[in-house]
């Protein structure tokens, strides 16, 4: 076959098209759009599973050990100079000087200072107190350290100091009894839940609008008319009738100052929109129903508490995407549905103050009436389109650990 | 906001319109694309419907892997290729290019008239194509219309590139069989 035949299979073939069934394209529009609403699942998930995992690093720190920690770090340094208490097992062990023994030992024998009851003993040749700490052991919690000599007569002299030990020990615990132990039980969560300062908030909410335009229905009524019948052509619309918006979520919140905590979640909103309109001759009822799903981060701040209530403010933003517009479309005759992809994000602003009434130290029931501005209504017609500022008031149960 | 793409010296602003997930550059660019890569898949699969899941998913992976293609050479042989990937992917799966392997030879070498293939309309050609085994079809289809070498179609299809060759010359036998058979017919 010679190259010439070759090149007029090629010139034939190359750019010859077949017609394709007219059913391909909306086959491969519904795959691509459960492919993107996959992705976008797996991206909430995502989202969600990050903000889960760095809620969890932050609270597996035990704040009331570091709090604990740092007042016993307190209390040994306000401590009288005789005194030693170590909060490990401490054994006493003789070591002639000069002997060689680990650095740890004479570095902990450095940090103790030796009790005076040293004073005046018969030493036969100096000798250096060493402390070991032995941590593994239970049965002796507080230990005095006292000087010791290798003779039987600072053996002797041991003993005495042991007995005068007890008693030290004993003035130590009383001490420490009234003087520091209330001021521990201060950092110490009380029973109301004080202390508590992470949160799980689940909630609801309704966003009451009353307003309602044509242009919304014209532009609603040819988007659902076109979903039916591309030849088909709206006549007369009514106004619009708008269902309240309705809100749910669940978000965490965690302190981030003294009197503030961030909250961060995941949010899912419905708007539902009624409206009758005139199609080649025809009245038709139409419903659009829009999904989104976003993600809130707000700013709490804690203005006052009185007994159980707590008053708070808080201001934040959200970012949304629609998920599905959904339209039904029916007449006396005919009914339909069908649904569209909601292309691009939908930003908002809120502010607003809350009041919580804990009946549990660890759970409360929240209202928070919001103000909710959002910057780029135009993406889908809906009740935010008319409506950009709207008033949210929202429900919830805030669980505290 | 109405769009209207003509395709030719826009692809750029199609192609990016596609990339914000755009429906209506989307199907524009379906409509643009789809019959010669429904064409391209009929040439390597003849089975009509199994050719039609296959330019669909060619084109989910084409929508999907758009933001790979960085400009460099022609858009359509970009997309061409995802769409002789897919065939080729189909035929693996289904195990025709391991069978086409053991076919049996072709017959000898027949005189023909060399001037038939001008006479033939393009709608022929695919026919007499379509009929072809596949593997002779597989490697004819990549070597004699898409212009791949045979390093290529033998890194392509996991074979030698002898055993490219060899399935080349089988194919173009059996084709001067079939157009000396359609010379006598016609």
């Amino acid at each position: 076959m010679a190259k010439r035949e070759f090149d007029e299979i090629k010139e034939k073939l190359y750019d010859h098209e077949v017609p394709v069934d007219a059913e391909l394209w909306p086959d491969i529009q519904d795959s691509l759009r459960r492919r993107r609403i996959r992705k976008l699942f797996c991206r909430v998930l995502s989202s969600a599973a990050v903000i889960a995992a760095i809620f969890l690093a932050i609270t597996s720190v035990d704040m009331r050990k570091v709090r604990d920690l740092e007042y016993f770090a307190q209390m040994i340094s306000s401590m009288p100079v005789q005194t030693a208490v170590v909060e490990s097992n401490v054994q006493r062990e003789i070591i002639p000087l000069g002997q060689d023994h680990p650095q740890e030992m004479t570095d902990t024998c450095e940090d103790i200072p030796l009790p005076s009851r040293t004073a005046g003993l018969p030493m036969q040749e100096p000798y250096e107190t060493s402390v070991k700490v032995l941590d593994g052991r239970s049965d002796a919690e507080e230990m005095p350290v006292a000087a010791v000599a290798k003779t039987d007569a600072v053996a002797e002299a041991v003993s005495v100091a042991d007995e005068e030990d007890d008693a030290l020990s004993q003035q130590v615990n009383a001490t420490v009894g009234e003087e520091y132990y209330d001021d521990w039980t201060e950092l110490l969560p009380d029973e109301k839940g004080k202390g508590k300062r992470y949160a799980m908030a689940f909630n609801g909410g309704l966003m009451p609008g009353s307003s309602a335009s044509v242009d919304g229905s014209r532009i609603m009524a040819a988007s659902a008319a076109n979903g039916v019948h591309h030849g088909y052509m709206v006549e007369q619309v009514s106004d619009t009738e708008y269902s309240l918006p309705l809100n749910l979520g669940v978000q965490l919140q965690f302190p981030i100052g003294e009197k503030l905590s961030l909250g961060a979640g995941v949010s899912y909103t419905m708007l539902r929109s009624k409206f009758d309109c005139l199609v080649n001759k025809v009245r038709y009822n139409g419903q659009q129903t829009l999904h989104y799903i976003g993600i809130p981060v707000n700013v709490y701040g804690m203005v006052a508490q009185r007994e159980n209530f707590i008053f708070y403010i808080n201001g934040g933003a959200m970012i949304e995407k629609g998920l599905r517009a959904k339209y039904k479309f029916s007449s006396y005759k005919d009914s339909h549905c069908h649904s569209t992809e909601i292309d691009g994000l939908q930003f908002s602003i809120n502010a607003g103050l809350g009041v919580e009434y804990k009946f549990a130290d660890y759970m409360g029931l929240y209202f928070e009436p919001n103000i909710i501005y959002f910057t780029n209504s135009d993406v889908q017609y809906s009740i935010r389109t008319d409506q950009p500022l709207q008033i949210k008031a929202e429900l919830g149960c805030r669980f505290h650990f | 906001m109405v769009v209207s793409w003509t395709v030719e010296g826009n692809e750029a602003e199609l192609i990016a319109q596609c990339l914000k997930n755009d429906a209506l550059a989307q199907k524009h660019m379906y409509e643009w694309l789809a019959p010669r890569m429904h064409a391209l898949c009929l040439r390597y699969i003849a089975d009509r419907e199994a050719a039609r899941d296959v330019l669909h998913d060619g084109f989910i992976t084409l929508f999907s892997k758009l933001d790979t293609y960085k400009g460099e050479g022609s858009f359509e042989g970009w997309a061409r290729r995802i769409f002789i990937t897919a065939s080729l992917m189909y035929l693996r799966k289904n195990d025709i290019l391991k069978h086409a392997d053991q076919l049996e030879e072709a017959g000898e070498q027949v005189p023909y008239d060399s001037g038939i293939v001008e006479q033939m309309d393009a709608r022929m050609l695919m026919d007499l194509v379509q009929e072809m085994p596949a593997g002779f079809r597989t490697v004819f289809n990549m070597y004699a219309v898409e212009g791949y070498s045979h390093q290529e179609i033998a890194q392509e299809l996991g074979i030698t590139e002898g055993g490219s060759r060899s399935q080349l010359s089988r194919a173009k036998i059996w084709l001067k069989e079939k157009l000396k058979e359609y010379n006598i017919d016609g």
